[in-house]
């Protein structure tokens, strides 16, 4: 009697313990549904120089030519695998430094083709870009011109120079462009002033 | 945005917030007070027009930096040069302007740190045009008052409309070729060039993989490149952070018009200078070793050993 009461027990127990599985199960996969989340993450591209104006202040010496280097840092962040162009060209078709009717020419080097500054013109360099300099660029105010830096002069707008172009995505991706200017103590006094323009686009 | 029931107030706040975290998120500079950054999404768009049809559309430019600023916005055209591909956004004369299609909602604004501004467009396409790519691009440029003296640097950022007017053309492209040089110094670098010669634009997706001799990957670049009609496309790959010695080899595939191109796998010996100098030193060494050391230590040797019989 004993023995068929344990197995009645036993039974009960594991019926129950089936009935209880079963009905979790149950309640769990009625509580069940499938969501999906997608989310579209959209593509932007963004640039920021570090001054917004480049300064290139000399005081010139007679008989000499007194040279002024300055840089910028343009940074490029883009989400967009295709990567990013950034170019460089003058806010106009005049790329001469212009104080009233006076003004410093742009230099007669290419990006290609680079040259050691010239007395009275003005440029860009990008270290490493181009036929520019591998080294050596460092800020500079008045100083003798260096006979081994070289510049290129700023093309008009239209005509821009490709200063990086890249694959795949970048996060706060830097370019250094160092601007001269060399004068003698001919060129006049007064503020010379023009304005450049950096393009990013995805490539 | 997501598949879930959101309400249209909450989907558009919620893709303003998506669009405004990514952004953040790739631009930690930002958080350093940048004065002005200027930011445009989407970055191209690729529609479908019928001839004197006409798209609508619209494009955002945010403000991510520590100050408002003004910016304009504006159509030009858009065409490439050269095999690298250098952008240009000049009206070519013997080209329709796909810029002069374009109309904005507003020709620029003020825009305040963390707002962003909204400009719809119109793009129009004339009744006559023939089916094919055209191609052009909108501008948000920032307005920096001139300062007195120095060079003022203004910024711009650009969206690229590679347009297709509907009808007839020709998809075709092919790949010309695939190079990486067997010794190189840092970064080891790879180029491909595909040709784009039917009359409309097609993207390419590339994956290039660098392993090393064992066979595991030590770098990956997944790239979308697009080829616009009747060009030759050089795409540049670099590994940035390429070590200074190394043996890899390299491999990738190229999609494009539904073909998927293997790109056979290459050795590169990657050797920097300097490594290239002290392997050359090293060289030295053992060659005046060799050739000068060993023989005279080898001479006064049998010349010190005792002659035979």
């Amino acid at each position: 009697m004993r023995e068929d009461l344990k197995y009645i027990r036993v039974g009960i127990v594991t019926l129950l313990s089936v009935g209880v599985m079963v009905g979790t199960t149950a309640i769990v996969s009625a509580d069940t549904a499938s969501t999906t989340i997608s989310s579209v993450i959209s593509p932007i591209i963004s640039l920021f120089t570090t001054s917004g104006t480049v300064n290139l202040n000399i005081t010139p010496a007679a008989g000499s030519t007194k040279q002024t280097i300055a840089s910028d840092t343009v940074t490029v962040s883009t989400n967009d695998s295709s990567g990013y162009a950034l170019t460089l060209q003058d806010g106009d078709a005049t790329t001469t430094l212009v104080s009233g009717g006076n003004s410093i020419a742009a230099s007669s080097g290419t990006q290609t083709t680079p040259v050691v500054m010239a007395a009275n013109t003005w440029g860009y360099a990008v270290q490493s870009l181009g036929g520019f300099n591998g080294s050596g660029y460092a800020g500079a105010s008045s100083a003798a011109v260096s006979g081994t830096l070289k510049f290129a002069g700023m093309p008009a707008s239209g005509s821009a120079n490709t200063l990086k172009s890249t694959s795949g995505t970048a996060s706060s991706d830097t370019t250094t462009v160092w601007y001269a200017a060399a004068v003698d103590s001919t060129q006049p006094s007064g503020t010379y002033t023009d304005s450049v323009t950096y393009t990013a686009t995805t490539n | 945005m997501f598949g879930m029931t959101i309400s249209r107030t909450y989907k558009k706040q919620f893709t303003t917030f998506l669009i405004f975290l990514s952004a953040f998120g790739l631009a930690p500079a930002v958080a350093h007070a940048i004065p002005q950054v200027i930011t445009i999404t989407p970055t191209s768009v690729s529609p479908v027009i019928d001839p004197g049809g006409t798209y609508k559309g619209s494009f955002q430019v945010l403000d991510q930096g520590s100050s408002s600023y003004k910016f304009l916005a504006y159509p030009t055209p858009y065409r490439v040069s050269g095999e690298d591909y250098t952008p240009e956004f000049t009206f070519l004369p013997t080209a329709p302007d796909a810029g002069s299609w374009l109309n904005f909602s507003v020709p620029g604004g003020y825009i305040k740190p963390g707002q962003s501004v909204t400009i719809n467009y119109t793009i129009s396409v004339p009744q006559n045009t023939l089916p094919g790519g055209y191609y052009a691009a909108a501008f948000a440029e920032t307005q920096i008052a001139a300062k007195t003296n120095g060079v003022t640097l203004n910024e711009r950022v650009g969206e690229l409309f590679y347009i297709q007017v509907a009808g007839p053309v020709v998809k075709k492209g092919s790949l010309l070729s695939w190079s990486s040089g067997i010794l190189q110094k840092p970064p080891l670098t790879s180029a491909l060039r595909i040709q784009d010669n039917g009359s409309i634009h097609f993207p390419t997706q590339i994956t290039y993989v660098i392993k090393d001799i064992f066979g595991h990957p030590k770098y990956t670049l997944n790239t979308d490149k697009e080829l616009l009609p009747q060009t030759i496309r050089r795409i540049t790959l670099p590994w940035n952070k390429s070590p200074s010695i190394g043996l890899f080899k390299v491999t990738g595939t190229v999609k494009f018009l539904g073909q998927e191109k293997t790109m056979p796998t290459k050795w590169v010996l990657v050797m920097s200078s300097a490594v290239r100098l002290i392997t050359l030193a090293l060289m030295l060494i053992v060659l005046v070793f060799l050739v000068v050391i060993r023989p005279r230590y080898l001479s006064k040797r049998r010349a010190k050993e005792p002659k035979k019989g």
